[in-house]
């Protein structure tokens, strides 16, 4: 099996989010997992859609049309699902980022909490 | 009762959506709708990572340098046979019609699927054109004979099985011509900068024997054979 090449923060979170959705993973849902993802950050409809070009065309993901449903406007979703390759880059970036975060709550504590909107991410202050 | 956009609204974004994504995108902007100006915003905002999509899924970057050698080259060409080369900065001009003839190329393979779409991209690439300034003689020249080596170069190479597409979803590969299966990188690359040479050379003679308005009448008459032959693969 070929080595899968190694993903962007972007990247992680849209595959994080198809890994959560499961079999409900299209455009909207997986927007809506990669915002919650990613607060206080936003996330644009269109970068998803453009990430996940991406990551079909390196193998990471497949997708396929379900039938059209009314909610749609009688049209189809495009669902996506993690291939093999996409599952074992995901992997290799969690264990990097585990590693990531062992190191730096050794040094930093592990009291971290989300600054309030609009400030940087930080640590609690005491 | 869930509310559902306006018709006006659907046609336009069933308009202006790539066709190779209209069925999704439009289904994921309809289960958001909730006013219409937050669906005109919805639109607005991820279309230009459609066009982006659909551009990096169409355009082969081995294809896309040759056309940028090949249409620079004719508006070179036709701008030595306007003797319009009398100093350096002409070079550096010439790289504006290029320039946009290349963004019209890469438009026309991303977003061109049917006649509307056809009539569209050309439309809104003349309005560019002509309003730029840039509408002389070797500009026009360079422009056509720009289409006419890029549909050469086109008809060399066929579209096999590939990762790229062309807009109607055909994909479509530089470097893979008939019984080129077996050869090396090396000797497809030469091969492709034989072809494009050949393709350069011709079109240079034809420039130089040739008076201006038979060379134009050949030209485009040679790139709609071209583009409908195109067509029809």
């Amino acid at each position: 099996m070929s080595k899968p090449d190694s993903l962007g923060q972007f990247e992680q979170l849209v595959l994080t989010a198809i890994l959560t959705l499961r079999d409900d993973a299209y455009g909207v849902s997986i927007h809506a997992k990669a915002q919650e993802l990613a607060k206080p950050k936003s996330v644009s409809l269109g970068a998803i859609y453009v990430t996940l070009d991406r990551l079909e065309d390196k193998g990471l993901v497949s997708s396929r049309l379900t039938d059209p449903t009314p909610e749609r406007g009688g049209r189809a979703k495009r669902c996506y699902q993690l291939e093999a390759l996409g599952e074992r880059a995901l992997q290799e970036s969690a264990v990097t980022a585990k590693r990531i975060w062992d190191v730096t709550s050794e040094i930093w504590g592990k009291e971290w909490v989300k600054a309030p909107a609009g400030k940087k991410w930080g640590k609690e202050p005491i | 009762m869930a509310s559902s956009p306006p018709k006006l609204l659907e046609t336009l974004a069933r308009l202006i959506v790539p066709p190779a994504c209209r069925e999704e995108v439009l289904g994921d902007l309809h289960e958001r709708y909730k006013t219409p100006l937050q669906y005109l915003g919805d639109l607005f905002s991820i279309l230009p990572f459609l066009v982006m999509r659909r551009i990096l899924r169409t355009t082969d970057p081995q294809l896309f340098l040759t056309d940028a050698l090949l249409v620079y080259g004719s508006f070179l060409a036709a701008a030595w046979y306007k003797d319009r080369l009398a100093d350096g900065s002409s070079l550096l001009h010439l790289a504006i019609p290029a320039g946009l003839t290349l963004l019209y190329l890469v438009l026309n393979e991303a977003l061109v699927v049917s006649r509307w779409s056809a009539f569209v991209v050309n439309v809104v690439w003349l309005a560019v054109f002509l309003s730029s300034g840039l509408t002389s003689q070797t500009n026009i020249f360079g422009f056509f004979s720009g289409l006419l080596l890029d549909a050469a170069i086109r008809i060399l190479y066929r579209r096999t099985a590939g990762t790229r597409e062309s807009a109607a979803g055909a994909p479509l590969v530089m470097g893979q011509s008939s019984g080129r299966g077996a050869m090396s990188r090396t000797a497809k690359l030469a091969q492709d900068a034989g072809i494009t040479v050949l393709v350069l050379a011709i079109a240079a003679g034809l420039i130089v024997v040739m008076p201006r308005s038979v060379y134009l009448v050949i030209v485009l008459l040679a790139w709609v054979a071209g583009y409908r032959f195109l067509k029809r693969r």
